[in-house]
């Protein structure tokens, strides 16, 4: 009895469910990067000390499937708006380390309804980012017209203190 | 009942989100803009060099004997689409500056499935891209 038991609860925990989507940004306004780099506006890469963090990005959506995963039902996600207004409400200029992670959702885990063709698998897909501005590195100091034009051996120091 | 607390340890685990998250130092983008305050403008794909790449974890349970199986994959982290990425700029190395290229995804793709059959239950979830290189505008 507890044998046959066992048999029939193995052939009903059978089933498959799932999600996946496609993530675009095919109109947003800002560069997006999954990386840690980034160009300037002269196309230079930025360095860490140019990229100041203003605020975190963060999208989360349901990618939908049906018949065992296999008919995506959200094939594709645009989160171009996200990335326009949430870039744009810190004032900042792009989206640096974008990252994405997924997981299944609470209704991949009905097990014997699973088995039926129709329900509907998904995945939490989560996307997270920071929000840079680009702060130009300041020039290097130029030097006073005066010093440049020093004669060699003169201190700098003592010819301001003088002024 | 150690066993089952050592596989519900390992199954909570699993549930635990891939991160893919990229250390390279040059940009990996993703939409139509390459740099600060540049404006869109469609991909060039003028170096047409392809790269893919995926992280993707993976919990599977078997008790359908008396010995339980379990496995599991805990990749980094780091993401595929970065190790494709540069392999892709391995190939061009020596041809023009590296620095003249961007690397672009078409799309992220992420999903997550669960099966069970026979006393096996698995579930997976990744992350991942399709990218090409271009020469930058």
């Amino acid at each position: 009895m507890r044998k046959l038991f066992a048999v029939a609860l193995l052939a009903l925990s059978t089933g498959c469910a799932g999600g996946r989507t496609w993530i675009t940004a095919p109109t947003a306004n800002y560069p997006v990067s999954i990386s840690e780099g980034m160009r300037g506006p002269d196309g230079a890469l930025l360095s860490a000390r140019e990229m100041q963090v203003v605020g975190h990005f963060t999208s989360e959506h349901t990618g939908w499937n049906l018949l065992y995963s296999s008919i995506p039902l959200t094939p594709h996600k645009n989160i171009s708006e996200e990335i326009n207004a949430q870039i744009a409400a810190v004032q900042g200029d792009g989206i640096v380390r974008l990252s994405t992670s997924s997981k299944p959702c609470a209704l991949d885990y009905f097990v014997i309804l699973t088995i039926i063709p129709f329900w509907p698998g998904c995945a939490d897909v989560d996307l997270k980012g920071d929000i840079i501005r680009y702060s130009p590195a300041s020039p290097p100091m130029a030097p006073p017209a005066s010093a440049q034009s020093l004669p060699s051996g003169t201190a700098a120091g003592a010819l301001t203190l003088k002024n | 009942m150690k066993r089952i607390g050592m596989l519900l340890v390992l199954g909570l685990s699993a549930c635990h989100p891939i991160a893919a998250r990229s250390a390279a130092p040059y940009p990996i983008l993703l939409g139509p803009v390459d740099r600060i305050g540049g404006k869109p403008s469609p991909a060039t794909g003028v170096a047409d060099v392809k790269f893919d790449g995926e992280t993707q974890n993976d919990f599977l349970l078997c008790v359908n004997t008396l010995a339980p199986t379990v496995s599991a994959t805990q990749p980094s982290g780091d993401g595929g689409m970065q190790a494709h990425s540069q392999q892709s700029f391995a190939k061009l190395a020596g041809e023009r500056p590296l620095a003249s290229y961007n690397a672009r995804l078409e799309d992220i793709s992420a999903g997550a499935y669960v099966w069970f059959l026979a006393g096996c239950y698995e579930h997976k979830w990744w992350s991942g891209g399709d990218g090409h290189l271009e020469v930058m505008r």
